[in-house]
């Protein structure tokens, strides 16, 4: 083998001129690397992985969507009003809007879709309010078809017993609109990649089903019917790797020109290798979630039920050098549940009076409330707490944290028993095992829907996210009472009394808001700016021109057969050579 | 056969034959025993892991208890674990590996997807390993027989050596780091996009790098065995009568020397079956080529049962006919087995 890699060698140092392929990327064609493998693409009804919904993002297109700073704004339709109690929903659409096929998209597809959406998704909790209970379908329930009005083609009226505010977040970020025309009749609960017809109504559509390899890439046209007109960009592939190692080589070797989700640790490295690189807040806040109950799986005692111990823990933690490790600087130190940058309607659901760290880096503090819950301990004794921490091994930045938290806690006499856990296990240990759990804390991120609703129902109601057991009456009454409204100042409010409730009982020890780091080469110039996580397929659908670059091909295959081929025509040679010579020496 | 019929009268060789046939047969047989002990013990130790393939679900916040629930059920992982396994195993013997709970089509049609991509690496790998770890082998023990110094052995012995005791995952990302990082002159991973038509250049293009990395992990011992056969079977007393009678050393290396030192190479390639699919799955993740190794890995991570036994099933049953191909070519080569 090495001669196969000596044959390369060889070829490539004879003349790079002649050598690197004079192919070059289209002005008008981006190869985005995205990390991961698609379940199913095409049908947002069945969407699972986290990849698919970015690719839907491309191909079809929602009632409303998020502007660069965050805010919703219409997208399919032209205007919408929520009421102020939350309870009526209008959306006009536009009376331009066409199918990729040329069709026309008009509210029957909408309300269509939300028929699909509620008897065949896999999301179907979040349109309940739109639900009512029915035998026959997949789900259990079917769509409560007096609640929703089409005035006339262009215009959906929807409503709801209940104040459903969080319908918007679902309508801006997973309600894709399906085509009634293509879709009707089909099981939408099964994959569509072996249809035959995919209609659109995206930006880019998938032209031909052989333009799809799954598990390798995607090539995707410019949509001519998009209703903001057909993308600059006429060709637009996917290609997808398993590894971000390997994104990262493709876009160095300039096999692609764009890529999502850089790790943390490499990020600085690709800048200034001469690449853009945009760090956007993500919707992901990272903590340390605290077992509450009194005892634990194994019936012994768990200190951390004690909240002193919890705020001891919190003192001993240098957050802000932990974060930074970890992420290399690109997270930002975060004290609450709503990451920064979480909006409704536009107003900020974080709250800003809260501080952030939530506990400012004291060891002496930290041993002060040790000592006056009971574990009075003293440097060289044995260590006074042993704690067990449970996270998960595949991601190396938790790793990294964990042995952090271990060193700083040390130093206070806690003695951190870190299980480092593959996918199932955590997930299991985390979510799915009975109360009271095995461990004292966990130790995870959480990707949280652009709703201020779903992190505190998550976080602080009584689902399975609540591994913790945090109960508390006042923080759930304001949860699943009085958020319910569609005024968004009041609404926003209420999420900024829950932070500040919750952070007395300390039930989390959150770290920081995490970021998303993405990067493109040079021969990409987003003009306007690059959207980050909620504007990236408008930066991309207003981008123009992509300097053409020169990139690897296989002219030289030819080439390096030649020269292996020799190399080896030498080796059987010198071996028959050497099976006759003996003969002489017999 | 010149050997067997220098050592048994006609009727024996007649009833040889009869036994060669049963031997064949039962060979042929035991291929789907062991594939349903594989199908059986794959399945009780994934169902047996803690958590469902749609637990995961329950780390978004946007998922309710209640819809992980209404996925199990559509999936009958509701059913008790003996029940799934009945009606898994009444599936598979009907040609239904059951449907994708990641891709939501049926697992045949992703494997007959994934498969070829891994045939065609592993096939390559296995060809060019073999050929080249043969020759190198013939080159080493020749140079070992022959020299004095044997600066070559050495030479081609510490770079075997090297190949053999680096992780091919290592080898891949380096050799990605230098052919298509630094040098720019091959493709970083192993798909290919064809935007405008296929090619076969540029798809053997992104071959290269895959094909190179698997093989590195199976020459050494290809090489390292034919080197060590051939400079035992040297020594024996048999190669020294044989030359005695003044027979041609071409004839004395192809027929005598080369003929034995191979069957156990043969066999060491049959048993590397595993390992090739094995090293597949690790080189098809560094250059994400989507061979069946990464539909495995990626079941793996979604917990995907139905992929993974099926995955696991075509592995089964490819190792399986590789070890039944080695046999009946060592059959042919050596009929004395079946006596043994």
């Amino acid at each position: 083998m090495i001669f196969f890699i000596v044959s390369i060698v060889v070829v490539s140092s004879f003349n790079s001129n002649v050598l690197i392929s004079k192919a070059q990327s289209s002005p008008t064609q981006l190869t985005i690397g995205l990390v991961g493998t698609p379940s199913d693409p095409f049908n947002p009804i069945t969407q699972i992985a986290l990849i698919d919904h970015w690719i839907q993002s491309v191909l079809y297109a929602t009632l409303i969507t998020y502007n660069a700073s965050g805010a919703l704004v219409p997208y399919m339709a032209s205007s919408f009003n929520v009421s102020a109690d939350a309870k009526n929903f209008t959306f006009h659409l536009r009376n331009n809007l066409k199918w990729s096929d040329g069709y026309p998209i008009t509210a029957q597809d909408v309300v269509f879709t939300l028929n699909a959406s509620i008897e065949y998704s896999t999301r179907v909790s979040s349109l309940l309010p739109l639900a009512k209970p029915s035998s026959k379908t997949f789900s259990h329930y079917t769509l409560n078809t007096s609640d929703v009005y089409t005035p006339n083609n262009y215009t959906v009226i929807l409503h709801t017993s209940i104040p459903s505010p969080s319908l918007m977040a679902y309508f801006a970020d997973f309600f894709y609109i399906l085509p009634e025309h293509v879709d009707l009749g089909q099981n939408l609960s099964t994959n569509t990649f072996i249809n035959s017809h995919v209609v659109t109504s995206g930006p880019w559509y998938l032209s031909n089903l052989s333009n799809y390899k799954p598990g390798s890439y995607m090539i995707l046209n410019a949509n001519p019917y998009f209703f903001l007109g057909p993308p600059k960009i006429n060709t637009l592939v996917l290609q997808f790797f398993q590894t971000a190692e390997s994104a990262e080589a493709a876009l160095k070797s300039g096999s692609i020109q764009l890529m999502n989700n850089v790790p943390y640790a490499d990020a600085n490295g690709i800048k200034s290798s001469g690449f853009n690189i945009y760090v956007a807040p993500e919707m992901r806040v990272f903590f340390l979630q605290f077992n509450l109950n009194k005892h634990l799986a194994d019936g012994s005692y768990n200190p951390i039920s004690n909240l002193t111990v919890r705020e001891a823990l919190g003192y001993a933690t240098n957050i802000s050098a932990l974060v930074s490790s970890v992420s290399s600087g690109y997270f930002k130190v975060w004290g609450q549940a709503e990451p920064y940058g979480m909006k409704y309607l536009g107003y900020p659901a974080w709250n800003s009076s809260l501080p952030s760290p939530q506990f400012p880096y004291n060891i002496t503090k930290a041993d002060e409330l040790l000592n006056e819950s009971g574990y009075v301990w003293h440097p060289g004794a044995p260590p006074r707490l042993n704690i067990t921490l449970i996270t998960l091994a595949t991601i190396p930045y938790f790793v990294s944290a964990v042995q952090i938290l271990k060193a700083e806690w040390a130093l206070v006499g806690v003695n951190l028993n870190i299980k480092l856990e593959q996918t199932s296990n955590w997930v299991y240990d985390s979510f799915s095992a009975p109360q009271p759990k095995t461990w004292n804390i966990d130790l995870f991120d959480l990707t949280e829907p652009p709703d201020p609703f779903y992190p505190v129902n998550f976080l602080f109601g009584p689902g399975s996210g609540n591994a913790g057991n945090f109960t508390n009456p006042v923080i759930r009454d304001l949860i699943y009472n009085k958020s319910n409204t569609g005024n968004p100042v009041v609404r926003t409010s209420i999420f900024q009394q829950i932070d500040g409730i919750a952070n007395k009982y300390v039930p989390y020890l959150f770290l920081a808001t995490e970021t998303e780091v993405d990067a493109w080469s040079t021969s990409v110039n987003f003009n306007d700016g690059f959207g980050g996580v909620f504007f990236q397929i408008l930066s991309i659908y207003n981008l123009s021109y992509i300097t053409p670059t020169t990139h690897p091909t296989s002219n030289n295959l030819l080439l390096i057969a030649v020269v292996s081929g020799i190399i080896v025509l030498i080796i059987v040679a010198i071996a028959i050579y050497m099976v006759y010579s003996r003969r002489k020496n017999k | 056969m010149v050997l067997l019929k220098n050592t048994m009268n006609l009727g024996q060789y007649l009833s040889s034959k009869n036994i060669i046939f049963k031997y064949a047969l039962k060979r042929v047989a035991l291929v789907p025993i062991v594939i349903l002990a594989v199908i059986t013990i794959n399945f009780l130790l994934i169902h047996l892991a803690p958590g469902g393939p749609f637990q995961i679900l329950l780390s978004d916040p946007s998922f309710s208890p209640q819809e992980v629930m209404i996925l199990e059920r559509q999936y009958g992982l509701d059913k008790p674990l003996y029940m799934q396994y009945f009606i898994y195993i009444y599936n598979v013997i009907q040609g239904n590996f059951g449907i994708s709970y990641f891709y939501s089509i049926p697992v045949i049609t992703v494997i007959l997807y994934y498969l070829p991509n891994t045939l065609i690496l592993a096939g390559l790998s296995l060809l060019l390993s073999s050929i080249l770890g043969i020759l190198l082998g013939i080159i080493a023990a020749m140079n070992y027989t022959k020299s004095e110094k044997k600066v070559l052995d050495k030479f081609l012995n510490i770079l075997s050596m090297i190949f053999y005791t680096t992780p091919s995952f290592w080898q891949g990302i380096m050799l990605i780091l230098i052919f298509a990082v630094y040098l720019k002159f091959l493709p970083s991973t192993g798909t290919y996009v064809s935007v405008s038509g296929f090619s076969i250049i540029e798809y053997l293009s992104h071959l290269i790098l895959p094909v190179i990395s698997l093989s590195l992990l199976l020459l050494p011992p290809i090489y390292f065995f034919t080197r060590s056969n051939l400079i035992e079977i040297n020594r024996m007393d048999f190669i020294k009568a044989v030359r005695a009678k003044g027979i041609r050393e071409r004839i004395i290396f192809v027929r005598h020397e080369l003929r034995n030192a191979l069957l156990p190479v043969i066999t060491l390639i049959g048993l590397h079956g595993t390992i090739l699919f094995g090293g597949a799955t690790i080189i098809e993740i560094v250059f994400s080529w989507p061979g069946i190794g990464l539909l495995t890995y990626n079941a793996i991570l979604n917990k995907d049962y139905p992929v993974l036994l099926g995955t696991l099933f075509f592995y089964a049953l490819l190792v399986s006919l590789l070890n039944l191909i080695v046999d009946l070519i060592y059959l042919k080569i050596d009929p004395r087995i079946v006596l043994r």
